[in-house]
């Protein structure tokens, strides 16, 4: 055999190992080459050094199975990262440039965040609301709410194992079911996860307390450091979660007003007028404010569907013998 | 066996460094705690405690010693904690596997199989792209003459061809692979 001849045959082993690791034989030829490198030491080394290094291929390989964004989000939820990252909402302000942006102005809707995980990359969607109010189809098919000084941000890949948002603000879901993929809520410092379908989250930063309501279905509310704690929220219970003393709380009879600020019913039965005050105040995003201190001991019963906040006011005036004046962007409601 | 590049922060940690720490060592932990804990959700709490437990001491963390090997004692240790409290409430015998794997040897199986993916990355463009479909997404010869409009032939040479160059490259770490086969860890 000449030089040529052993050079090709070189060649054609290396094929046949290769096609073998590949498990591309059919089984007559594996047959023959598992015979081949048994009796030949010289051909069982070359095929060593190849099997060494697929093995380690697929070791690899096994290591890029992880999808690397939805590693990170899960854990990124466990831990309360400073405020730094969260969205540049800081709170106040922008509700009094809230109250003085008349029309319904969505800032944006754009991609923002590329992350490189390994071979794969990620978009976040984010969408601001300033003022007013938005819908929003996500990917999924989940219709949400979002209310005036909220933010929202969401991947739009749908190979993870579940569905996650990130929520500051407020904002009402009706998600769309999805057994096989929950649906998780970042809401600052809580965590929600939903089995069932609607309810209104509220978690501004500003506020002491993150509020859930459920209007329908079941809801699991969490705290992010305690995520073994949880409260299943069914429809009317309302779950609060308090930041600074860590505590998740059921309300069987929840906030009835919770999605007021998006579908303007509302319902008070004997409610302090402080509370009724505030209510009215969130749902129609103005800014109240109660004169008169010795009001704070009446309480109202009255319901409202889909009234303006001049008809609502006008009720108010009547019924208690108020009075009530507008002064620039504040409502002052005072004695008679 | 000394590492071949050490992942230095300047610095203390902060979110970003600490985003890009978890994303390059959580698969090598993951299989690394899959040793002790073969099923993927212990793993799993066991590397998110690991990086938890990280993130809260990060400011009193010495960044200029080996994070790395921080890592990786620590994936061993909390592994180790949950074995011995699950022996603690049963009665099975657990085997003991946890003397016989070595930190060190499994923080050389990555360093060895991030070589093997600097050189997959290095690859001709089509040989790349024929066996990063081959071995990663797992397709058969004649999927991927399918999907790239080529015939099997050229599949087959492509491969072979990959295999090749790894080979060529990876010579001088074929001694260690064989010491890590020795150990059982494929």
């Amino acid at each position: 055999m000449n030089v040529m001849e052993k050079e090709e045959l070189h060649i054609e082993f290396n094929d046949q190992i290769v096609r073998y690791l590949s498990d591309e034989m059919t089984v007559s030829e594996k047959e023959q080459f598992e015979h081949l490198i048994n009796v030949d030491s010289e051909k069982l080394a070359q095929f060593s050094a190849y099997k060494k290094i697929w093995d380690g291929v697929d070791h690899l390989a096994a290591r890029s199975k992880y999808d690397m964004d939805g590693e990170w989000n899960m854990l990124a939820d466990k831990i309360d990262f400073e405020p730094d990252e969260r969205i540049n909402t800081s709170g106040r302000s922008l509700r009094m440039i809230v109250l003085r942006v008349a029309a319904a102005l969505v800032i944006g809707v754009l991609g923002v965040a590329g992350w490189y995980g390994g071979r794969q990359m990620l978009m976040y969607e984010r969408v601001a609301v300033e003022s007013g109010i938005k819908e929003i189809v996500l990917p999924d098919g989940t219709l949400l709410t979002l209310n005036s000084g909220s933010t929202i941000k969401y991947t739009k890949r749908e190979s993870l194992s579940y569905r996650m948002i990130k929520l500051n603000g407020e904002a009402y879901f009706e998600v769309a079911r999805d057994t096989t993929r929950p649906f998780i809520i970042d809401a600052g410092l809580a965590r929600v996860e939903v089995l069932g379908t609607k309810f209104n989250v509220r978690a501004y930063p500003e506020s002491k307390v993150v509020e859930v309501t459920v209007s329908s279905g079941l809801v699991a509310m969490a705290s992010k450091r305690e995520s073994d704690h949880q409260i299943l929220l069914a429809k009317g219970n309302t779950g609060i979660y308090t930041r600074e003393k860590k505590e998740l709380n059921l309300i069987k009879s929840g906030n009835a007003n919770a999605i007021a600020w998006k579908t303007r019913e509302l319902v008070f039965t004997d409610t302090p007028i402080e509370e009724v005050i505030r209510v009215i105040a969130h749902t129609y995003n103005v800014d109240i404010v109660l004169v008169d201190p010795g009001l704070s001991e009446f309480t109202i019963t009255v319901s409202f569907t889909n009234q303006e906040l001049e008809a609502v006011l006008n009720v108010l005036e009547s019924t208690l013998d108020l009075k009530i004046e507008k002064n620039g962007n504040q409502i002052r409601i005072d004695s008679e | 066996m000394t590492t071949e590049k050490e992942l230095h922060i300047a610095g203390p940690i902060d979110k970003g460094s600490f985003e890009l720490l978890f994303r390059k060592f959580f698969p090598a932990l993951m299989a690394f705690a899959k040793k002790f804990l073969p099923d993927e959700d212990d793993a799993r709490e066991v590397v998110h405690n690991v990086f938890i437990n990280l993130w809260e001491k990060r400011e009193s963390m010495d960044t200029s010693t080996s994070l790395k090997s921080y890592l990786f004692k620590s994936v061993h240790n909390r592994s180790l904690n949950v074995i011995r409290d699950r022996k603690k409430f049963s009665s099975e015998e657990v085997p003991d596997i946890a003397s016989e794997i070595d930190v060190e040897s499994q923080m050389d199986a990555m360093e060895l199989e991030d070589r093997i993916n600097k050189v997959i990355e290095g690859l001709p463009e089509k040989c790349r792209e024929v066996f990063e479909m081959s071995r990663f997404e797992g397709l058969k010869y004649t999927e991927i003459a399918e999907k790239l409009n080529i015939s099997l032939k050229t599949v087959e040479n492509q491969m072979s061809k990959a295999l090749k160059i790894l080979r060529e490259k990876l010579a001088d770490y074929l001694v260690l692979v064989v010491w890590l086969l020795w150990n059982g860890l494929n």
